[in-house]
């Protein structure tokens, strides 16, 4: 508590949110914004915390905010993100949406951008309660029930959901890069799927019966299921958007209502949230996870997504602390953090080892001992997880199916934990020596794995002998392209039957960790094996594919009714390298 | 009507000018004035369009006091829940370091004040913060002799050692003074020298002035002996020591014989080689001429008095205050006439007259802020108590909710006073009530944290206007579903009929309901109004219906009108709906539903028949509907038959 300090402002603040920091540096927070309510003239202004030194034994003065620059705001800010670096998109209660620069030289902002009356009615203006970037994208929600997609440097609209919701929208989160989710003052979660042209959710989940308004979302870092709301009542729900329409667990946290909820962005074991009742919350889980060193941290979506199982051989607890619902028996802690509750605090944003938060008694609160990681620091994740997920890519596309395939989530989780053991190229796969040589460098710990020293000495590898990587890939010829007669061409795939795909060796036991060698037997092609492999929401689904799978976007198509995830994979196989800007995410 | 304490301030308005005649209306912390319509014979000027708003206090508005503001509503919050119960010795300390809390809040505001009247390039706001840094000044000076008499309420001994820290924090610029002199290259030779040691020596500071002296000491060999024997009637003084085991008696004992001493070197003419010490030497026994002639250092009457009292009367009781601050100011001030009204306030303070300090100040000073909270912290100490106005509840209160109103009218700060209100026992809640009810709302964000505070507070009849004010927006705007929203939350039943209403004619006009997602997902909140229920159910039984469940939106469809759910008006859109039913293969409604729908129906025609007369409707729409009836009778024989026959049949 000593650590947290008060500094009085002047304007009743309504949104806080930390600068982000590069990635792969260790550095911690300095910079953050601030937008402020219920002002005559309402502001964004940029502070600084200063980085003099994180030692816990500042008298508390050393590191208060101060002031960088102000710019003046229409209306009340009612969200705020950062787009980038120096450009932060604001919600205004007039229905305006705005991107300003920082400018980090002059220390100045500027209005780089703006949407007047992005939300409004017939006549009059709607407020614009929520933002959300995964830039250059920009999700916009308010009162009036509509959903927003714009894009930075984009002057028009990029799509308008009217009538996304009969009341008012209260937040909004991206849930994965095509789909977001909502939530609004009936207490219903929206699940909405860009990919689809309908203007209506893909899902809507609620609390049984009560119709508690919701004011805030979050998603988990790492597990893109588990979503934590706050509602009016003050409760914490966390919802498995994967599984059933109620909440997973509810939990008891303010007396007023919840204005915000955040995971700890890299150590998800920690949640904060905020409160009308003036109090700002901590909330800790105790998960004694003993993952490999590869496993740990941040960005392996779908690696930390399969967790919600339970728990397997004894120690290796991969399970959410957050979804095993016995938050009441002690696993969950929460404690305080601010020393007296009075006014309401509206807005809290956590990075790093730094917390901010904003209130009505026109203070902000920073704290600089947030524990960051559940590790140690240098358990960091790094790029190199991406070295991995080439290799497994790559060994799908070779030998048509994925390297560690099992019948259930479960088991495949299992196996990529005791990967040593389990990896094989399989002889029957007729693999080029350098082919299996590459997988097996890739798939490997990160103390040894190929790309560990730049991405040099994975393009000086033999399989890569063909290519010459000195001149732009992209203008070059692919070695194979596919002929496609319309577009809704399916030919280049082979029929897919979801069902099936599991049926088929589900009647012993014994052969489950053989599975390859189970569907040769049953003289079965293992088709579209890298269909549930390649894409993050095979773990999103519960490892059940779609049962209408939805194209991807792919240049030079029309989204058409086809797999569409066929030819970026024969592409990427072709190309060696060439798997940006697609929809894929690998394990 | 009780006299007028002083004359009222006499404000300008632009307007007005002469024959104009001028209405007005209070506000809580403002006047509204505006020019009427009246026109006086002759004058046929044209009248001013403008309203005016004439406020009381400005420095509601000065972004840095809003700090003082935000900061010093947290300290009242926090002393308002100092539990009663605890005895009342406990909660001197408590009192005490609120009390400081306080202060040091007003000094953190005003050396920010102090920094931009500084730094600022534009004169006049340099002088309007200059303004402002005076008063804050002036507020935590009386705020903290008001700590020492009244909350410390120290007794003799320990008062004069309050009283010297008091005068030594507001008369700081000896320290000032003091660096200069020994910041030069020479200290002993600066011209603000002996200033400076009569400073110290004044304000009591003696082992600092010893210090300065051992300067110019050394640079004197031929006077060190006089200088060695000052030093040691310095160094000599008594101070009493509260925390010590000496009685205040020995204390008194002890420093009548220093003072004899010095008197005894006065008049051995000790220090007649040197004029300095000698004048230090009188300002020791507290010779009140000397004392006087030092004015300049003194520089203000309670200075004055708090020095003659160190080296005349350093065991003043409380009580004896009054009769020494009377002679001191009167004494001081014998050149100037008038005393200002800080000193009246200090005056009065010295004279334990707490109702005279807030009055005055009530007076004197242009915000509440300072009384309200001086007054609260007074009454927790049970100082108030003896006293009641003859308006409003008491003092205390009085103060609070002026302050809080102001609070109010602030396009901010509102939030902050509903705390004041709530610790306003008597009138609080009726103020907030009037007052919460006119927070402009812009977004329902702020609309949800001002039915937070109602809520809160169990203000159902605010709660209800403020939802009606949201759900009348919603509605102007078209959007029926927020609007529902917030009458199912202000649980205003006929507003929710309106609604619904309005839901069923979309429904009519365009054959689909829009707002599914609210409406399916009713619940229990369904039960607010009849209408509400039909509507839900009504929808319930297109679902039903599209779900192929026939049986069951049969049956609902039934029940909506038997159990007179469904309003007469839209039972033929109900009995049109049956139709489908009615002529599916398989019999969906038994023969005791049909006689029932076709009892319905003729209700229905027969109501019809008599409150509309043929003439109002055009022929045209009459046959549509003489039809549906006809196709509908038609129908339900069909089914009736179908269904006797169906149920007369034995299943084999």
């Amino acid at each position: 508590m000593e650590n947290i300090n008060a500094k009085y402002v002047s304007q009743k603040i309504s949104k806080t949110r930390w600068k982000p920091v590069s990635y792969s540096s260790l550095q911690q927070p300095d910079v953050f914004a601030t937008g402020s309510w219920d002002n005559e003239n309402n502001k964004i202004s940029i502070w600084s915390i200063g980085n003099n030194g994180s030692s816990g034994t500042d008298d508390g003065f050393e590191g208060d905010p101060q002031l960088l620059c102000e710019h003046k705001h229409d209306g009340d800010v009612l969200d705020l993100q950062f787009l980038d670096q120096d450009r932060i998109v604001t919600a205004s209660s007039t229905g305006a949406v705005t991107i300003f620069r920082h400018h980090q030289n002059s220390q100045t902002i500027s209005v780089s951008q703006q949407w007047a009356r992005a939300h409004r009615y017939p006549c009059d203006n709607a407020p614009c309660t929520g933002v959300v970037c995964s830039s250059p994208e920009i999700v916009t929600v308010g009162e009036d029930g509509r959903i927003i997609v714009f894009r930075a440097d984009q002057e028009g609209v990029n799509r308008v959901i009217e009538n996304a919701d009969s009341s008012t929208i209260h937040a909004v989160t991206f849930l994965r890069t095509t789909e977001i989710l909502t939530v609004n003052s009936i207490g219903q979660l929206k699940m909405w799927d860009f990919r689809q042209q309908s203007n209506s959710p893909s899902q809507i989940l609620s609390l049984s019966g009560d119709r508690v308004p919701l004011h805030c979302v979050d998603r988990h870092p790492n597990q893109q299921h588990i979503v934590a709301t706050g509602g009016q009542d003050g409760m914490l729900c966390v919802w498995d958007v994967r599984q059933g329409s109620t909440p997973f667990s509810l939990m008891e946290a303010h007396s007023a209502e919840m204005w915000e909820v955040h995971f700890h962005p890299t150590n998800p074991d920690h949640l904060f949230t905020c409160s009308e009742d003036g109090s700002l919350l901590h909330w800790e889980t105790s998960s004694q996870s003993e993952m490999p060193s590869f496993l740990q941290g941040g960005r392996n979506n779908s690696m930390m997504s399969r967790s919600a199982m339970a728990p397997v051989g004894g120690n290796q607890s991969l399970i959410s602390a957050w979804l095993s619902g016995d938050s009441s028996k002690g696993r969950l802690e929460t404690s305080h953090m601010l020393p007296s509750q009075t006014l309401s605090v509206n807005s809290l944003d956590v990075l790093g080892q730094c917390l901010v938060c904003g209130t009505d008694g026109e203070a902000i609160f920073v704290n600089r001992q947030i524990p960051e990681d559940a590790g140690v620091k240098s358990d960091r994740y790094t790029q190199l997880c991406d070295w991995w997920s080439v290799g497994v890519i790559l060994y799908e596309m070779v030998v048509g199916q994925p390297p560690f395939l099992a019948t259930t989530p479960l088991e495949t989780q299992l196996k990529v934990i005791n990967w040593k053991s389990t990896l094989h190229v399989l002889p029957q796969a007729k693999l080029s020596p350098e082919a299996s040589d590459l997988i097996v460098k890739l798939c490997r710990g990160p103390e040894d794995r190929l790309g560990k020293n730049g991405t040099d000495e994975i393009k000086a590898h033999p399989f890569f002998g063909a290519v010459d990587f000195s001149s732009d890939l992209r203008q070059q010829a692919a070695p194979y392209v596919p002929t496609i007669a319309h577009s809704t061409d399916t030919s280049n795939f082979d029929p897919v039957d979801p069902d099936k795909l599991w049926s088929s060796d589900s009647d012993g036991e014994d052969d489950l960790n053989d599975t390859l060698n189970g569907w040769f037997r049953n003289g079965k092609h293992p088709e579209h094996a890298f269909y549930e492999f390649t894409f993050r929401r095979f773990f999103d689904d519960n490892g059940h594919p779609y049962s209408c799978p939805k194209p991807i976007e792919y240049e030079g198509y029309d989204e058409d009714e086809a797999d569409g995830e066929g030819p970026a994979q024969e592409e990427a196989a072709a190309g060696g390298s060439a798997t940006q800007g697609r929809d894929l995410v690998y394990v | 009507m009780e006299e007028v304490d002083v004359e009222p301030v006499i404000t300008n308005i632009p307007a007005a000018s002469h024959g104009k005649h001028l209405g007005f209306a209070w506000g809580p912390g403002d006047i509204l004035l505006f020019e009427t319509l009246y026109k006086a014979s002759g004058s046929a000027g044209s009248g001013c369009a403008f309203i005016h708003e004439v406020r009381k206090d400005e420095d509601i508005y000065s972004p840095i006091l809003r700090k003082l503001f935000n900061e010093s509503h947290h300290i009242f919050v926090g002393l308002q829940t100092i539990r009663e119960d605890l005895p009342s010795k406990n909660k001197k300390p408590q009192f005490v370091s609120i009390s400081k809390n306080y202060r040091s809040v007003i000094r953190a505001c005003m050396e920010e004040l102090q920094q931009v009247a500084v730094s600022t390039k534009d004169a006049q706001v340099a002088m309007q913060y200059g303004n402002q840094v005076s008063i804050l000044l002036a507020i935590e000076l009386i705020w903290n002799l008001c700590e020492v008499l009244f909350i410390d309420a120290a007794p003799a001994g320990s008062l004069l050692l309050h009283l010297l820290d008091w005068v030594r924090l507001h008369k700081a610029d000896v320290d000032e003074k003091a660096r200069d002199v020994l910041q030069s290259e020479s200290p002993a030779e600066h011209h603000d020298y002996w200033d400076v040691v009569m400073s110290y020596v004044l304000q009591g500071r003696l082992d600092e002035a010893r210090q300065m002296l051992m300067k110019q000491a050394n640079l004197q060999p031929a006077a060190r002996n006089i200088y060695k024997l000052m030093d040691t009637l310095l160094s000599k003084m008594p101070f009493y020591n509260p925390g010590g085991n000496q009685t205040l008696t020995e204390f008194d004992v002890k420093w009548r014989h220093w003072h004899e001493e010095v008197d005894r070197c006065l008049q051995d003419s000790s220090f007649a080689s040197n004029k300095h010490l000698e004048i230090i030497c009188k300002i020791l026994v507290g010779d009140e001429d000397t004392l006087l002639a030092h004015k300049d250092l003194l520089s203000t009457w309670y200075h004055f008095l708090v020095t003659r009292l160190l080296f005349c009367h350093p065991t003043v009781k409380p009580t004896e205050l009054h009769y020494y601050a009377q002679s001191c100011l009167t004494m001081f001030l014998d050149s100037r006439s008038v005393p200002e009204p800080l000193d009246s306030i200090l005056l009065a303070a010295f004279e334990f007259d707490i109702h005279q300090v807030i009055k005055d100040c009530s007076i004197a000073l242009n915000n509440w802020w300072f009384v309200a909270h001086l007054t609260d912290l007074l009454d927790h100490c049970k100082l108030l108590q003896s006293h009641n106005l003859h308006f409003g509840s008491n003092l205390r209160e009085f103060l609070l909710l002026e302050y809080a109103s102001g609070l109010f009218t602030h396009h901010s700060l509102w939030q902050l006073a509903v705390d004041y209100f709530d610790n306003c026992p008597e009138f609080g809640r009726v103020y907030l009530e009037l007052q919460i009810e006119r927070v402009p709302l812009d977004t329902e964000r702020k609309a949800l944290k001002v039915l937070r505070i109602c809520e809160q507070r169990q203000m159902s009849e605010q709660v209800r206007s403020i939802c009606k004010v949201m759900a009348m927006r919603a509605l102007r705007n078209n959007r029926l579903g927020s609007a529902l929203s917030w009458s199912i939350r202000a649980k205003d039943a006929a507003f929710a009929t309106l609604i619904s209403e309005r839901f069923l004619q979309d429904y009519c006009a365009r054959g689909t309901f829009s707002d599914l997602d609210l409406i399916d997902n009713l619940g229990p909140a369904m039960l607010l109004s009849d209408r509400l229920t039909f509507l839900g159910k009504y929808r319930e039984f297109h679902k039903l219906y599209g779900e192929k469940r026939f049986g069951e939106a049969a049956k609902l469809l039934l029940s909506l009108m038997t159990a007179k759910i469904a309003p007469r008006s839209f039972w033929m859109t109900l009995l049109t709906d049956a139709l489908p039913l009615l002529e599916q293969k398989e019999v969906i409604f038994s023969a005791n539903q049909t006689y029932e729908l076709m009892f319905c129906l003729e209700e229905l025609t027969s109501t019809l028949d008599i409150s509309t007369p043929g003439g109002d409707r055009p022929m045209q729409e009459e046959d549509l509907e003489l039809t549906k009836v006809e196709l509908l009778r038609l129908a339900l024989a069909r089914n009736l038959a179908m269904a006797i026959v169906k149920e007369g049949t034995v299943e084999t």
